[in-house]
């Protein structure tokens, strides 16, 4: 790590404490029905889908309810991009800008794999986007789903929270009224503010159609060959045949790029606007704007834990989830940019110059935002996949293969070292779970947390919550790499190509959704593998959560004893890193030496 | 291909009512409140 890289760390996570704490103090209001206008405002609303604000329901309801309001917004997103094709379109009429491309419809694989990666907050891409998606779709369906998912995932945690904080209650709240509250007062408010802000900063936001612009030189370069059906035309030794192409026009993408962004951003969930996501300048023109991405991303993961501490009562609690957090971020960022900054031992061997000097950045520059340099697409790399928000602004394919194995390690973890907004507090709150439970087991006594006792029934639906997403991992990849179209989907052959369907079901099943890049997978194959990887991986986990909540609602709180076991301190922090890693290698180890290890021991054998 | 999805879709829907559904079965007192 050089100097610059230690200081972007140190800011970064200064000015994410100072933004995280207001914002939990003003979320805390809010979910809590202490925010005056709130009623006021959301009274019409409630009248007029009937619903009663104050009727509170036990946790089945509550997972049912948001279960249909998912399932209803993969139907909606789905129609949207089924039908774009036949809605007004073209540059000209009074809605020319819903489609001034006249972009046809989405296939069906692909529309069935992209609105269930936007309801379940991955926002995994297998489309380009400004080769595929009208205006009207970006704005209708996937900008509303990043608001909608992000705010399901914030309602699950709260809910959760709210079974450590009651007593003796069957209740676990009205989630019509917290999925209004949370995308009304804190999702809308914080993306319009951001927009705003992205837009004085030079992203764009319009309707305007494509521009064709003419180049100063005349640019030549390779690019793999398609073939007709889609798929990279492959030579006999299996590599992509490239051919040359040269021009001096380039169309110019447009759209209205800022409100789609500050969500994406601000909700974890990472789809970009543009195929190049944050690496394209109008949707991230300077350095100021990709430092403001990096902190949005966190911003409320991390307020969330102090939300947290305040319903239990307790503001240590939440502290010492933000402080196992930031110590397992910190361990990752670093690898991932000390890994980079080495490089590749095979270059240096080539006379390549590995040391960082002022004439050069030195390291591995091969896929990185060549504005921002390694630093910063090293720390970009680890917070989009230590969150589940996977905006990309580096080729993680490209990274050294341990470099690239640290976002694929943060997503196999659970998503729970920051995570997706909501999802990686509930998921971390899972591992505190089974933290104490394990602490119980070693002392001889029945474990408890936040004065709830965790019995037979809880660690059933721990255990539910953590294996679901491994299992999706593990078997996703097991038939991606045995079926012949998943094999077809691999650019690159041996233990790189296992490494690109292992981080693809990865992403997928923690709800990341950013790509390794290499992989082929807008193909009906990999769009309903990645679809079910998904669904299950946000909702498998969501349920037994809820379940969770439910349960722990329905219990006395016991008394602080001798006995028992504190969590707020360092001792506790230090036992919940040990149960997240443990966990995370266990499953996880067996895979990751068939593709990254094995890639990084290749690097010192003779080519 | 539409009908094809929709159907993928409503399984995978019941699948997680089905979790849901199982999980209250094995809670005491059946889940409900």
């Amino acid at each position: 790590m050089t100097g610059p890289a230690w200081m972007l760390l140190a800011v970064y996570l200064l000015v994410l404490v100072l933004l995280a704490w207001p914002l939990a103090r003003w979320i805390d209001r809010v979910m809590s029905g202490r925010f005056g206008l709130s009623q006021r405002v959301e009274a019409p609303l409630y009248r007029l889908a009937g619903i009663r604000p104050e009727v509170e329901s036990g946790w089945l309801r509550y997972a049912t309810g948001l279960l249909i309001f998912n399932g209803l917004g993969v139907l909606a997103v789905y129609a949207l991009q089924r039908l774009q094709g036949v809605l007004p379109h073209g540059p000209n009429g009074p809605f020319e800008w819903f489609n001034p491309q006249a972009l046809a419809a989405v296939s069906a694989d692909s529309a069935f794999n992209t609105a269930v990666s936007f309801v379940t907050n991955t926002n995994w891409q297998g489309y380009g986007g400004e080769t595929t998606m009208s205006y009207l779709t970006q704005m209708l369906a996937l900008t509303v789903q990043n608001f909608l998912s992000a705010a399901t995932g914030i309602v699950v945690v709260v809910a959760l929270v709210r079974g450590f904080a009651r007593h003796g209650a069957q209740a676990i709240g009205n989630v019509w009224v917290d999925l209004t509250r949370v995308t009304l007062w804190v999702l809308l408010p914080l993306s319009i503010v951001f927009a705003v802000i992205l837009v004085g900063l030079g992203v764009i936001q319009n309707f305007k159609p494509y521009e064709a612009v003419t180049t100063i030189e005349t640019v030549r370069w390779q690019e793999p060959k398609i073939g007709a059906d889609g798929q990279p035309v492959k030579d006999a030794l299996g590599q992509p045949v490239l051919e040359g192409k040269s021009g001096q026009s380039q169309t110019l993408a447009m759209g209205p790029v800022a409100s789609q962004l500050a969500i994406k951003m601000i909700g974890t969930n990472g789809g970009g606007f543009f195929n190049a996501n944050s690496a394209h300048p109008y949707e991230n023109p300077s350095a100021v704007s990709n430092f403001l991405q990096m902190l949005s991303i966190f911003v409320i993961p991390a307020a969330l834990c102090f939300v947290f501490g305040r319903m239990v009562g307790d503001v240590r609690q939440g502290w010492a989830i933000l402080a196992t957090m930031v110590l397992l971020f910190v361990a990752f960022a670093v690898a991932a940019i000390s890994f980079e900054q080495q490089g590749n031992p095979r270059l240096a061997a080539l006379g390549a110059d590995p040391l960082a000097s002022a004439k050069q950045p030195g390291g591995n520059m091969e896929g990185k935002e060549a504005r921002f340099g390694i630093a910063a697409s090293g720390l970009f790399a680890t917070i989009t996949t230590a969150a589940s928000c996977g905006a990309v602004i580096a080729m993680h394919d490209s990274f050294t293969p341990l470099g690239g194995m640290v976002p694929m390690v943060l997503m196999q973890l659970g998503e729970v070292v920051f995570g997706g907004v909501g999802s990686g507090l509930y998921g971390m709150l899972v591992f505190a779970i089974m933290a104490v439970f394990v602490a119980g087991l070693m002392i001889g006594r029945t474990p408890e947390y936040l004065g709830k006792k965790i019995e037979s029934h809880e660690m059933k639906m721990v255990s539910i919550a953590i294996l679901v997403t491994p299992l999706l991992v593990l078997l996703g990849t097991a038939v991606a790499v045995l079926a012949e179209p998943g094999r077809a989907g691999l650019l690159n052959p041996g233990a790189h190509g296992f490494s690109e369907a292992l981080y693809a079901l990865s992403s997928a099943a923690n709800n990341n959704g950013s790509a390794f890049a290499g992989l082929s997978a807008n193909t009906p194959f990999y769009n309903v593998l990645l679809a079910l990887a998904m669904w299950l991986g946000r909702f498998g986990v969501i349920v037994p959560v809820l379940a969770i909540a439910g349960s722990l609602a329905a219990k006395k709180r016991l008394a602080v004893t001798a006995g028992t076991l504190p969590t707020h301190g360092p001792l506790f922090v230090a036992l919940l890193i040990g149960t997240v890693l443990l966990i995370g290698l266990l499953n996880y180890v067996p895979a990751l030496a068939l593709g990254p290890v094995v890639e990084h021991l290749m690097l010192g054998s003779p080519s | 291909m539409d009908i094809v999805v929709l159907l993928i879709a409503a399984a995978l829907w019941l699948a997680v009512y089905g979790l849901a559904r199982a999980c209250a079965a094995l809670q005491p007192g059946g889940g409900r409140p």
